[in-house]
């Protein structure tokens, strides 16, 4: 047991809450309450490539999910301190999306795992990185993928 | 500080210390699942193997499997795409060093099975037990139950439930 074992159930808590608000936030496009979930140096790194800023990242996803239907579900997760004030999650996660592509209409379901960190700051616990690996990814009715590049 | 309340405030922090110490088993159980889960749909046999007891007791519309070996040699034989989503945990601490749990779960699922390819999404619970070891908390039985299972389009028919 570490030297203050209730301050870490609650920081494991913090850290769920955290990241239910992320989903949410994205899900809804509340990219004002999205960008304040996230350090200035903010790291995302999926399918679309590597994103590095908190300022880069809210435009760059803002834009491309502009008029999309995105649903992100997150489930049981490892939550695991590395310091202090930084840990480390793995959460499993599906997501149904619907977005346009060059005028292209595209929709999946797909599953797989976000790898993230998280740093404690003077207002609470905030992302630092994200990875997404995925499981699987199935067009949904007839739709197609854009093509890469 | 008298004698009495002195008395009352060391029962107090013991019965705090108590709870803390629930709290976090419920915790590491949770986390215990959501490793398993990782572990399995990632194929990584070792590190799932290391979440079980030597006498791990599993039971699914496949059948039973008991054993550690046998489990794992069953399963890591199989050609298989798998998702578990697993969510919802009501976590029951049994005694000081036992625990029982329910989760729901939905799964994804592209199987082989000799040539034949079939698809399905699944939900329904997991029941399981779990003792804590030397070395951390571990899964001793896991009985999967389902509400629905659908085919997923263009897959091969599913296999009849055993009886």
């Amino acid at each position: 047991m570490s030297a203050d074992p209730m301050q870490e159930l609650h920081d494991i808590e913090a850290i769920k809450q955290l990241k239910a608000r992320y989903v949410r936030c994205a899900d809804t496009q509340d990219w004002e309450g999205f960008a304040k979930l996230l350090t200035e140096d903010y790291l995302f790194d999926s399918e679309g490539g590597v994103v590095q800023g908190r300022d880069h990242v809210v435009a760059m996803v803002s834009k491309s999910l502009q008029g999309a239907s995105t649903v992100h579900h997150v489930f049981a997760p490892e939550i695991a301190f590395t310091d202090a004030d930084t840990a480390e999650a793995i959460w499993p996660m599906e997501d149904y999306v619907r977005m346009s592509h060059n005028g292209q209409v595209f929709a999946f379901h797909g599953c797989g795992h976000y790898w993230e960190t998280y740093v404690r700051t003077d207002d609470g616990w905030r992302l630092r990185t994200c990875k997404l690996t995925r499981l699987r990814v199935d067009p949904i009715d007839g739709s197609s993928f854009p093509q890469a590049g | 500080m008298a004698d009495d309340e002195l008395a009352e405030l060391l029962e107090r922090v013991r019965s705090l210390e108590e709870q803390v110490r629930e709290q976090r088993d419920i915790e590491a159980i949770k986390q215990l699942k959501a490793d398993y889960c990782r572990a399995f749909d990632l194929r990584d046999w070792e590190r799932w193997g290391s979440l079980l007891t030597d006498d791990i007791y599993l039971e699914s519309d496949a059948g039973v499997l008991e054993g550690r070996e046998a489990v794992l040699a069953m399963m890591s034989a199989v050609d298989a795409s798998v998702v578990h989503n697993t969510h919802s945990p009501v976590i029951e601490l049994t005694g000081p060093d036992t625990a029982r749990g329910t989760w729901s779960n939905e799964d994804w699922v592209r199987l082989d099975l000799g040539g034949e390819r079939l698809a399905f999404h699944g939900c329904g619970h997991y029941a399981e037990d779990y003792v804590r070891t030397g070395d951390g908390w571990k899964v001793k039985r896991s009985v999967e139950t389902r509400l629905r299972v659908d085919p997923i389009e263009g897959s091969a028919p599913l296999p009849a439930p055993p009886d």
